[in-house]
């Protein structure tokens, strides 16, 4: 017989939120470049994953399940902004980032990329997931995920071409 | 320049912006953060539940039966959540499908039986049904209990109290016409009992059962002193409940209910005393017995604790003894035919009466 209780399962949430919020936000940080907007989101992430802790406690990597919605979640604050700013164009809806190291020419091509493609950035290459771990965190297959991780790379040469010039860090 | 070289590139960039960013601290802390996802699940639920009538109950009674089956069970094996502790919401969410369910019509046996220092009280069956402002009670009498009739039946339609029991013209219909007629029949709501589905019980699942191929999760209140003890058959009010089962349905709804509720209380032979000298609701906190004197009732204003109260004292006749004894009553209410319609209607040749109910 499976015996759980409340408070364990608040005590492990708990653990998991210490442990990986500031992970969480600055990918999402780096990946919305917004400090205000991904600690909302971050925090919208969380609070789903309180909901189905019993799911996301199963998985390889929690992070990139928060990650992951936390991204979602900016598409569809995204859209609802973009409705308001239709009504109100007067508006600023130009997001602002309140930290210098997001204002970044790579950060800001990033920006323009699809959500999944931004998703699979922010896993394979901030968040350090092999392919098959980012695949199966999305819910794709790794091939797929390949895919993603080339077309991202190709839009971002194409936006930034000085980075094909730039010496590797080492 | 290759694309493993850009991405290279891209990668240590990323993490530089990244770690630039330094160490940050939640503003929120995770207590909030559950304590956000349980409002939003309240908001679903009151949403889903919002909409009227059947869809209501249907979806209120999802969600329940969801939260009931849990979300990491495979169907068909509940019994893998027995322990499961109910959240606040879980436990007001079934309050609130059963209350629905409940809200117009349905139909209650309620058994009660009470025993006084381990020897049996008083014991009966009443069956409640109700529709609307119309009511049927029919009260069932051991043999020896409450004179000679196995039962009588207490009857509310349209405003309009009828008795079924023996009286000047024997066992038959009085329709009484008094004007507390209707209110002094007293006839008990077991929607009340609901009032008992409270989170300060602290539930638990603790199994299932199938009944007439219905499964009904078991939930049983770890801490049932703190729920209210309610004024119902064979529950005297003053004690505290000591256990409380309850079996819900697939939609939340409860479908039976069994409570134990207990109290201490002195016994004693009055010996020429008259309770009815008391004020109402007296509560005696003083009895005296033993003593060379005439039994009496004596009421005195003293300072404990520095208020004033009203100190009553019984000096019993001599020789009377006083003894501490246990009173347990038990109570199970089977709910059925929830919310179908119920036929009540005025029987008919009843004898008109004027007097109470």
């Amino acid at each position: 017989m499976r015996v759980w209780s409340v408070e364990q399962d608040q005590r492990e949430f708990a653990d998991f939120y210490a442990a990986a919020w500031n992970d969480c936000l600055r990918i999402v940080m780096v990946s919305v470049a917004d400090r205000s907007l991904a600690e909302d989101l971050v925090a919208e992430a969380f609070t789903k994953a309180w909901t189905s802790w019993h799911k996301v406690r199963a998985l390889t990597e929690p992070r990139a399940w928060i990650i992951r919605i936390a991204l979602n979640a900016h598409v569809s604050w995204w859209r609802r902004h973009r409705r308001e700013v239709a009504l109100g164009s007067h508006d600023h809806t130009a997001t602002i980032s309140q930290d210098p190291a997001l204002d970044d020419s790579l950060v800001a091509a990033l920006r323009q990329l699809p959500v999944r493609q931004r998703q699979v950035i922010a896993l394979r290459l901030l968040l350090d997931l092999d392919t098959a771990t980012t695949a199966e965190m999305l819910g794709t297959s790794s091939s797929t995920v390949t895919t993603h991780l080339h077309r991202a790379i190709a839009a971002l040469r194409r936006e930034i071409p000085a980075l094909d010039d730039q010496e590797l860090t080492q | 320049m290759n694309g493993d070289h850009t991405l290279t590139v891209i990668r240590d960039r990323l993490v530089e912006v990244r770690d630039s960013l330094g160490e940050m601290h939640p503003g929120i802390p995770a207590d909030e953060i559950i304590a956000r996802a349980r409002r939003h699940r309240t908001r679903r639920l009151l949403v889903t539940a919002g909409a009227t009538g059947v869809i209501a109950v249907a979806c209120a009674g999802a969600v329940a039966a969801a939260q009931l089956a849990g979300p990491a069970s495979p169907a068909g094996t509940g019994t893998n959540q027995a322990g499961k502790v109910f959240t606040t919401a879980m436990v007001r969410q079934v309050a609130r499908a059963s209350r629905i369910a409940l809200a117009h019509s349905g139909h209650a046996v309620i058994s009660y039986r009470d025993t006084l220092g381990g020897r049996l009280n008083s014991s009966g069956t009443e069956d409640i049904t109700f529709s609307g402002q119309n009511w049927n009670l029919i009260l069932h009498f051991p043999p020896g209990q409450e004179g000679a009739e196995p039962f009588v039946i207490n009857r509310v339609v349209n405003g309009q109290a009828y008795d079924y029991f023996i009286a000047n013209h024997g066992l038959r219909w009085y329709h009484v016409t008094g004007p507390d007629a209707v209110s002094s029949l007293k006839i008990p709501d077991p929607r009340q009992l609901l009032h008992e589905l409270a989170p300060a019980g602290r539930f638990m699942l603790v199994g299932h059962t199938v009944v007439g191929g219905v499964r009904l999760e078991q939930l049983r209140a770890r801490d049932p002193r703190q729920l209210p003890v309610l004024n119902l058959p064979g529950i005297w009010p003053g004690g505290h409940l000591t256990a409380l089962t309850v079996w819900v349905d697939g939609h939340g709804v409860v479908q039976k209910m069994n409570m134990t509720a207990s109290q201490a209380i002195v016994v004693t032979s009055l010996g020429g005393v008259n309770p009815k000298k008391l004020p109402k609701n007296t509560k005696v906190i003083r009895l005296k017995a033993g003593r060379h004197r005439a039994p009496a009732i004596q009421e005195q204003i003293k300072t404990i604790h520095g208020h004033k109260e009203r100190v009553i004292t019984m000096w019993l006749a001599t020789g009377s003894k006083l003894a501490g004894q246990v009173e347990t009553s038990t109570l199970t209410v089977a709910f059925q035919d929830i919310g179908q319609p119920q036929v009540i209607s005025a029987p008919a040749h009843a004898i008109n009466v004027y007097g109470r109910g």
